[in-house]
């Protein structure tokens, strides 16, 4: 078997239960009103190079039902953490990745190669936990769909055209398609498959 | 970590006994003793699946589950101690991971031998003698019964 | 018409009440402990870990106290229990050769070394009801002697099936190629046909009852079944983990278990000599019926795969397996008692409508 060592590993959430569910509320907010930017610290020690937020809401929704895909720059440190506090395995294949962490200097995945779910089952599809080098309210780009009114402007460098003609397209596979979180530090937004983001 | 298989299974034998340990026997011990330590986990009861196989040999099963509790620490020194204990007491837990991380000192090993381990050892052997002295009692002897000269 | 009908708040709460009240019953007689239950009311302890799917022998009795000895109620808070905490993971398969035997018994070899322990059982009880029991009594009798001694209180005992087995009497029951890990029907729901594996984990939480009764339609005819009882075990058997920082297994605890191991009718075919065929059942606890009605059911479910005709219902996996759960059929037996009134409204008009054209048709045809 696969081990790993306790040597470099972090804390944990202190109160596993209540810091999940106050991150799932947290979670389920930016999803249902995406372009909202919330806060989402918690106690636990994050492995280095992992900004709170992203940290906070792996721990979350992580367990050892699905397959975590670990961004290059930070699978030495990151993996056997994950793996310890919530019992997930970890995948170097992006295709069979539940949830997916990346670096702000990570080359842009293709999301062809995400999974997108079924018909029948459109939640067993990829989870993207993008740490972004900038994340703000207005300017940048145009948010609408379900959730908003009418529309949102959001700032997050580095979301660029090709991504976000990938991004268009996946919006016919609607109810398929790929949920995306974009932390910054402590802050979060969530981009659902439902939202369509123009440049 | 581990050195030599040989340190893996003394570890893995106390940590054996240390999942079996009443709570009595491990307050007993740790009462009055102050460690340091941080948590890395603590102490969370779950649930593992059971597994068995169809006739004993054959392809794994499934039975159902059974409540577990489990925690994780590093003490002041920088060992770490874990704990998978059956049930679902947090403290004895946290006693079995303390104990654990000490076993890993050299300096503190005797100790816990003397005080821990050799008493769980003398339990779990007393009491399954005395389940298989109780079976013994209920072993049939048959008697040949003489029919004659058929 | 829809009507919401609001309402009933305080009559609940009153029944509430009163359900606590007729729990405890009355409060001159001595409350019962969860513990006086886990060490006194064992076999229903047992009965409830099996088919509440969790080893836990104070959840258990905790449950049989609040739902007031009714065990199929009890499994159900067991479950709903269940369902809050956290599955870290899956245990090693245990080894039930070794097991540290508290009963052994086989119907089919008389001398087998380890020989026959009978342990604690009822079946040479007279059930004659003992009224020295209606009298509190701390005193059980001294247990007779039983010569020799053993030399090593632990004992070598034989497995029934490797005696059979050696001399290629029986099928055979090794793993399957590459050891596959088993489907879990508390992750992925259980889809048609269902793997040998996915079956035994059905019946191991199914309805005592229910295997029961479909165990005993086999013996009577509904499926071509002639079975002889192997080897029944009750005992303890370690259960190891490998947690992943660790790499290697450690026990985490001991559990209570019995098996039962069928010797059934045999097949054959042009390649492969006639030989007896197996059925298997495992249960938390000692839970003798539970175990030796699983395992005639899942001889009989194995009908299919060793080339019997499908006629009776115990050999038919969705009539056996869809029925097993008892949280499933008590829930939606009882559901019939919440208010349907707008269902029931519905079908009255409709019987109305129904006897009115009817009744204008017969009298234009006068």
């Amino acid at each position: 078997m696969d081990t790993f060592s306790l040597e470099h590993i972090g804390a944990g959430f202190s109160d596993p239960t209540a810091a999940s569910q106050r991150i799932f509320r947290t979670s389920l907010t930016v999803l249902s009103r995406p372009g909202t930017i919330l806060e989402a610290d918690s106690d636990a020690t994050a492995p280095e190079g992992i900004g709170a937020a992203a940290n906070a809401i792996l721990l979350a929704l992580l367990d050892q039902d699905v397959a975590l895909y670990v961004s290059p720059t930070h699978v030495a440190v990151a993996s056997a953490y994950y793996r310890f506090h919530t019992g997930c395995s970890i995948t170097s294949n992006l295709e069979d990745a539940d949830f997916v962490l990346l670096a702000s200097t990570d080359r842009i995945p293709a999301l062809s190669a995400l999974k997108t779910g079924t018909e029948y089952a459109p939640e067993l599809s990829a989870t993207l936990v993008w740490e972004v080098a900038k994340l703000a309210s207005g300017d940048g780009l145009t948010l609408t769909g379900p959730g908003i009114e009418s529309s949102v402007r959001l700032t997050a460098t580095p979301l660029d055209a090709a991504f976000l003609s990938a991004r268009a397209e996946t919006i016919s596979l609607l109810p398929r398609g790929v949920d995306l979180f974009l932390t910054c530090d402590n802050r979060v937004c969530g981009l659902p498959r439902s939202t369509r983001i123009r440049g | 970590m581990y050195d030599s298989t040989e340190a893996q299974q003394a570890r893995r034998e106390w940590l054996g006994l240390l999942s079996r340990a009443p709570i009595e026997l491990l307050e007993a011990w740790g009462a009055g003793r102050a460690q340091e330590y941080v948590w890395l986990k603590r102490p969370e009861s779950g649930l593992a699946m059971v597994r068995a196989r169809i006739g004993a040999t054959g392809d794994r099963f499934n039975v159902g589950e059974m409540t577990l509790t489990r925690c994780a620490l590093r003490m002041a020194g920088g060992q770490h101690g874990v704990a998978y204990v059956q049930g679902r007491s947090a403290r004895r837990a946290e006693l079995a991971a303390i104990a654990d991380a000490l076993l890993q000192d050299p300096n503190e090993r005797d100790a816990l031998e003397r005080d821990l381990l050799q008493p769980l050892r003398a339990r779990i052997a007393a009491s399954r003698a005395a389940r298989a002295n109780e079976s013994h009692l209920t072993k049939v002897e048959f008697l040949t019964v003489s029919r004659g000269d058929e | 018409m829809y009507v919401a009908v609001k309402g009933g708040e305080r009559a609940i709460e009153n029944s509430h009440l009163l359900v606590s009240e007729a729990r405890r019953g009355d409060p001159s007689i001595a409350e019962i402990s969860v513990a006086q239950i886990e060490q006194q009311l064992r076999l229903a302890v047992d009965r409830v870990m099996t088919e509440g799917s969790v080893y836990d022998r104070e959840l258990a009795a905790l449950a049989i106290k609040q739902a007031a000895g009714d065990t199929v109620e009890a499994i159900f808070l067991l479950r709903a229990y269940r369902a809050t905490l956290p599955r870290f993971g899956y245990t090693e398969a245990i080894d039930t050769l070794k097991m540290q035997l508290r009963r052994r018994i086989s119907a089919t070899f008389k001398d087998l070394p380890g020989g026959q322990v009978l342990g604690p059982t009822y079946d040479y009880t007279q059930r004659l009801l003992d009224f020295s029991l209606a009298v509190a009594s701390a005193e059980c009798g001294e247990p007779q002697t039983n010569p020799p001694p053993p030399t090593s209180p632990e004992q070598e005992f034989a497995d029934v099936m490797a005696l059979l087995g050696a001399e290629g009497l029986i099928e055979a029951q090794p793993p399957s190629e590459g050891d596959p890990v088993p489907a879990d029907l508390t992750r992925v729901p259980m889809t048609f046909p269902a793997s040998r594996a996915e079956r035994l984990q059905n019946l191991a939480r199914g309805d005592e009852g229910y295997l029961l009764a479909m165990a005993y339609s086999t013996q009577r005819g509904y499926a071509n079944n002639h079975p002889f009882a192997g080897e029944i075990r009750f005992g303890s058997v370690e259960v190891e983990i490998i947690p992943e920082e660790l790499g290697f297994p450690i026990v985490i605890g001991e559990l209570e278990i019995t098996e039962c191991q069928m010797v059934n009718q045999f097949a054959g075919s042009k390649t492969v000599p006639p030989q007896f065929t197996r059925g298997y059942g495992l249960a938390f606890g000692h839970s003798e019926r539970k175990a030796m009605a699983m395992a005639l059911v899942d001889r009989a479910l194995r009908a299919e795969e060793l080339g019997e005709a499908v006629v009776a219902p115990a050999q038919m996996q969705e009539f056996v397996l869809s029925h097993s759960d008892n949280l499933e059929s008590s829930g939606f037996v009882q559901h019939l008692k919440l208010p349907h009134y707008v269902d029931f409204q519905s079908e009255l008009a409709l019987l109305r409508q129904m006897r009115a054209s009817q009744s204008a048709q017969s009298e234009s045809s006068i």
